[in-house]
């Protein structure tokens, strides 16, 4: 049943308040959370283990951040270039370094150290973004967890949300037992020993905090994503992986599910039942109908998310028209009445639009070219295909030991909408083209050495990584 | 004229499908053309039915399409029965009564109906009653995971992967049997049938007259050796050709032409020498060439997984890899070496005054046909690139080994392969240090991603700070003794099987790791110790020896590296090639 306009803008406008958004933030409502095209996969994942750590004890049920000190690294990779002894060092940083001298044996040792330091950055380019891979979560705790939230993407936090939301305990569970596991006993010391030195003292936590509402979120209809999201996580987390690997796995998965859960939604939002495609193509030619093909469905996935919420507009009803004017007034100054509710709704459709221009129009494809649905192998211009990072990522997560290509097609094809094959294509003008896809598919998994093929013509695809 | 051309020809994969038990189309194309049969026992018949007589069990021959089951059972038929009388019986499957048990012939499992029936006789211990099976194994290990016989899988799978044995059948794998010592036999047999069946053609009794057909037998003579080789060194990779594919590659190598329309249709072969002849006329002999055959250049959609074994010989890269030696020669060798030119290059494919004509039109070429001469130039020393190759050219600078992609292919069979036959304890091969040591050099630069100098005896596993296989690694994880390095193999190889399967095997505190040394692989590491960039040679390979330095990450005990309180830094100096490694200590607070 059509909803009444009044009520929505109400609502939306209350959860805007509560996160100090000013105006309405329609996609910050039925999205759950505020979604940047500047988010990082990195800083989603560093954000999350973030929201873990303030929620050791009662993870995924209690939901409270804690804020932890700021730390001065930056201001040492900064400056450390263009000294060649301590003694310079400290002199020209406002900022005291004499602890340094007693911690290293020379300056060359702290300068080769800092070298390393900045071969590990996350966007070492960003001035504010810049940030240290963490080595294990203990250290990304320590580290990175400071007052300036805006650092982060809120993706983490709509995550952690996610995970609460599951009606599964078991996975919970699980999920919870493995994180403080690695956090544990796989922390490497002695990164976290190094920056506390640079730090110049221990870690420690400060006492603001925060509370994250469970019911912020509504991912009815979308459980499935959260729940094989939890499934893929439990799977990286149990596997031997170094945890320099199960970082970067990690955070592609994320922004993956991430990518989904916004499709589904919109989906949802929009009551459309067909399946999610997320077609990709394998080096193609221009002319190729499945690289058209990838292009227009990924088109058709992104303008999803704007038509979803114009529709709910669009299709809502008013009981009082001078009442809803009255309350838009309230949130904006500036609205003129016009008495007219198809004039209302323009109105509030123009703020959808211009809100989807300025926040969330890059975010599904930022997400995806994260996640590496999107790379640019082989060409300068970004192009649908997957990177050779998510494919072994995907043989990792599906593949024990070794799996038939056309199984290992469709597994991907029902867990990640993800199609490569003329298997689910079901116009008869584009299957030749989907079918030279999967070769070029075969190709490249040759290339990277996952492809096993038997003499009589069966095709495997073999997990190497274990 | 015999018929022998003609039955040579329905080999072609070109011509026809690849049909299921191509045993029976074969043996009516003998009968129909009056020919004896070609054998190429693939196993000893005598011997299998030796062991079934002595303790009767069920007989699984399996492998893949083309690999000669049914042959074989065939065979076993005729010599129990005596003679081939009711071996083909509208369907039914053959059977031999004696006084004790009766024997099942299941031809073709693949198309039996009541698979499950089989299957069921199968898991049964009988006393009168034995079933022969020709089965592909993965329709074999197929239908019994359907029909949930997991424990008769697993019993054949372990056939399969360890040869083990069991109580309920004898087993036998044709796709891990070597594909070299069976295109020997199929060239010397197809010579020797041409010897004595095709004797009428015109241009063995007159010079003037180019019959491709009896060319390329002439030369497939001269050659067979190489072609032999080429077969072993696909071995090596692990890459066999069934039995029926090789037939494929020999016939099309003979019969092989570029697009001949023959009565409106394109075929890609000729029927007869007559045919060849005339065609022959007004085509450029290039293109009936069995140098150009034997890669299936002659073919349209070689791209097509039937012609799987042509994919493998192109591999090679034979016409296409040279050097600045070979290069020089063939294009003005005849200006210091005219008569080594006249020599070596002398050939009936390409005559030099047609040669010399197309190398002047291409430097003084205008622009409207530049690109025709540069094919045409191109194709002549593609040629003479691989005629140099297969006739073992080796004198003047001139190397053949140098013309496919495996420059070190004699260093591996002389190092790796024929010690094979001598491995005593533990599957160790006794291996040179030299070997030894160039190996773990080229081991140590894709694991650092630097150009390091040869190894002071050690492998760095060193890893990056983000990523375990990243391109450039500069955390030294541990260091691993060259002594800890040693080459293993499971099977010893005897003259048929081909069940070598040399691994590199690395040891390191309790744990150990194992990487496939193929030749491709062992090329690859030989490559990159003399300088080459790992990438630019086989991005597959490279991403195994990566995959190897993982593993032997991962499988370490972390816990107790990260407790310590040391940082090593791994650093190369390039100016000198050396690899320093900085080590440092964080004080605790």
């Amino acid at each position: 049943m059509d909803r009444d306009l009044l009520s929505i803008l109400k609502d939306i406008y209350d959860f805007s308040k509560a996160r100090n958004i000013d105006g309405f933030g329609f996609f910050n409502y039925f999205f759950g959370h505020r979604f940047l095209d500047t988010q990082d996969k990195e800083f989603i994942f560093l954000e999350f283990l973030n929201i873990c750590r303030s929620n050791q004890e009662n993870m995924f049920n209690e939901s409270v951040i804690k804020k932890l000190n700021h730390k001065k690294i930056d201001t040492l990779l900064d400056v450390y270039q263009i000294h060649n002894s301590f003694d310079s060092l400290i002199q020209s940083c406002e900022e005291d370094f004499s602890y340094l001298k007693s911690n290293f044996k020379d300056y060359k040792e702290f300068y080769t150290l800092l070298e390393c330091i900045e071969q590990i950055l996350i966007n070492p380019n960003a001035k504010k973004m810049k940030s240290l891979h963490p080595f294990s979560l203990n250290m990304v705790f320590g580290l990175y967890v400071d007052d300036r939230r805006n650092f982060f993407a809120r993706g983490g936090e709509l995550l952690y949300l996610g995970f609460c939301n599951l009606e599964n305990n078991a996975y919970k569970n699980e999920l919870k037992e493995l994180i403080l596991y690695r956090y544990k006993n796989n922390a490497d010391l002695r990164w976290e020993k190094l920056i506390s030195l640079l730090n110049n003292g221990p870690l420690r936590d400060v006492d603001s905090s925060q509370v994250l509402n469970k019911n912020s979120i509504n991912i009815s209809g979308c459980e499935i994503v959260f729940e094989n999201l939890a499934k893929d996580l439990i799977h990286l987390l149990k596997s031997n992986i170094v945890t320099e690997d199960l970082f970067s796995m990690i955070s592609n998965l994320i922004a993956l599910y991430l990518g989904m859960f916004i499709v589904y939604k919109s989906k949802i939002l929009n009551n459309n039942n067909d399946k999610t495609q997320i077609p990709t193509e394998v080096l193609n030619t221009k002319s190729c109908k499945a690289r058209r093909y990838s292009k227009d469905v990924y088109k058709i996935n992104e303008e999803g998310v704007l038509s979803c919420i114009i529709n709910i507009i669009q299709t809502s009803t008013c009981c009082d028209l001078h009442e809803l004017e009255s309350f838009i007034k309230e949130v904006d100054k500036d609205y003129v009445f016009y008495n007219d509710l198809n004039n209302v709704k323009t109105y509030l459709i123009d703020i959808i639009k211009t809100e989807y221009k300025n926040n969330f129009s890059g975010v599904l494809r930022k997400l995806f070219k994260d996640a590496g649905l999107v790379s640019r192998d082989g060409t300068n211009a970004f192009r649908y295909l997957l990177s050779e990072e998510l494919i072994a990522l995907l043989v990792f997560l599906n593949v024990d030991i070794k799996m038939e290509l056309d199984k290992f097609l469709s597994v991907i094809y029902d867990k990640y909408n993800i199609f490569i094959s003329d298997r689910y294509i079901y116009d008869e003008s584009l299957k030749s083209d989907f079918k030279n896809n999967k070769k070029r598919f075969i190709k490249k998994l040759r290339k990277l050495g996952y492809l096993d093929e038997k003499s009589d013509g069966l095709l495997y695809i073999v997990n190497t990584q274990r | 004229m015999s018929g022998l051309i003609k039955f040579l020809s329905g080999y072609l994969l070109s011509k026809s499908a690849n049909a299921n038990s191509f045993d029976d189309t074969i043996i009516k194309e003998y009968r129909k053309y009056g020919i004896d049969e070609i054998n190429i026992d693939t196993i000893n018949i005598d011997e299998i039915i030796k062991i079934f007589t002595n303790n009767p069990k069920h007989i699984i021959i399996s492998g893949s399409a083309g690999d000669g089951k049914t042959y074989i059972l065939r065979k076993i038929y005729t010599t129990l029965n005596g003679c081939i009388d009711g071996w083909s019986d509208n369907g039914n499957p053959a059977k031999i009564k004696t006084t004790n048990y009766t024997i099942v012939f299941i031809k073709d499992f693949s198309q039996e109906e009541s698979k499950k029936e089989i299957l069921n006789k199968l898991k049964t211990k009988t006393q009168n009653e034995y079933y022969f099976i020709a089965a592909n194994d993965g329709i074999l290990l197929d239908s019994l995971e359907e029909c949930g016989e997991i424990g008769l899988r697993n019993e054949i799978l372990n056939a399969i992967e360890n040869y083990a044995q069991n109580d309920l059948f004898y087993f036998w794998h044709l796709s891990s049997l070597g594909s070299a010592f069976k295109i020997e036999k199929i060239i010397e047999v197809i010579l020797n049938r041409f010897k004595k069946y095709e004797v009428d053609c015109p241009s063995l009794s007159d010079d003037s007259i180019f019959c491709p057909i009896h060319e390329n037998i002439k030369e497939l003579e001269k050659i067979k050796e190489q072609v032999v080789s080429l077969i072993k060194q696909c071995d090596y990779n692990h890459n066999f050709i069934t039995t029926r594919k090789l037939f494929d590659l020999v016939a099309n190598a003979i019969l092989g032409v570029k697009k001949y329309q023959k009565n409106e249709r394109k075929l890609q072969y000729f029927e007869s020498c007559e045919e060849a002849i005339n065609a022959m006329k007004n085509k450029p002999k290039l293109d009936a060439c069995i140098y150009n055959n034997l890669f299936g250049e002659n073919l349209n959609n070689v791209e097509d997984s039937k012609y799987k074994h042509y994919n493998y010989l192109q591999e090679f890269k034979i016409g296409y890899e040279t050097n600045n030696t070979i290069d020089d020669f063939l294009m003005y060798g005849d200006i210091k070496n005219n008569y080594l030119y006249a020599k070596l290059l002398d050939n009936k494919y390409i005559t030099f005054e047609n040669f010399y004509k197309i190398k002047d039109s291409f430097f003084n070429s205008n622009n409207d046909n530049k690109e025709q001469i540069q094919n045409e130039l191109f194709s002549s020393l593609n040629f003479f690139k691989k005629f140099l190759f297969f006739r073992k050219i080796k004198q003047n600078g001139l190397d053949f080994n140098d013309l496919s992609i495996y420059h070190h292919k004699e260093s591996y069979e002389n190092n790796i392969i024929f010690k094979l036959d001598k491995i005593k304890d533990e599957n160790k091969l006794d291996i040179d240090s030299d070997i030894i040591s160039e190996l773990s050099s080229g081991l140590n630069r894709v694991f650092t991603g630097a150009l390091l100098e040869a190894s002071g005896g050690e492998i760095f596993i060193v890893k990056n700070f983000v990523k375990t296989n990243h391109k450039h690694s500069n955390e030294l994880f541990i260091k691993i003794s060259v002594d800890d390095l040693e080459i293993i193999s499971k099977f010893k190889k005897d003259s048929v099987s081909s069940d070598y399967v040399p691994k590199i095997f690395l040891k390191f505190s309790s744990y150990n790791a194992e990487l496939m040394l193929d030749l491709h692989m062992f090329e690859f590491l030989m490559r990159v110790a003399n300088g080459m960039l790992p990438i630019s040679f086989s991005r597959e390979y490279y991403e195994r020896v990566i995959g190897f330095k993982t593993k032997i990450i991962s499988q370490i005990n972390q816990e107790s590296h990260f407790k310590n309180n040391k940082i090593s830094v791994f650093k190369v100096d390039y100016s000198t090639g050396e690899d320093k490694v900085t080590n440092i200590n964080i004080k605790s607070r």
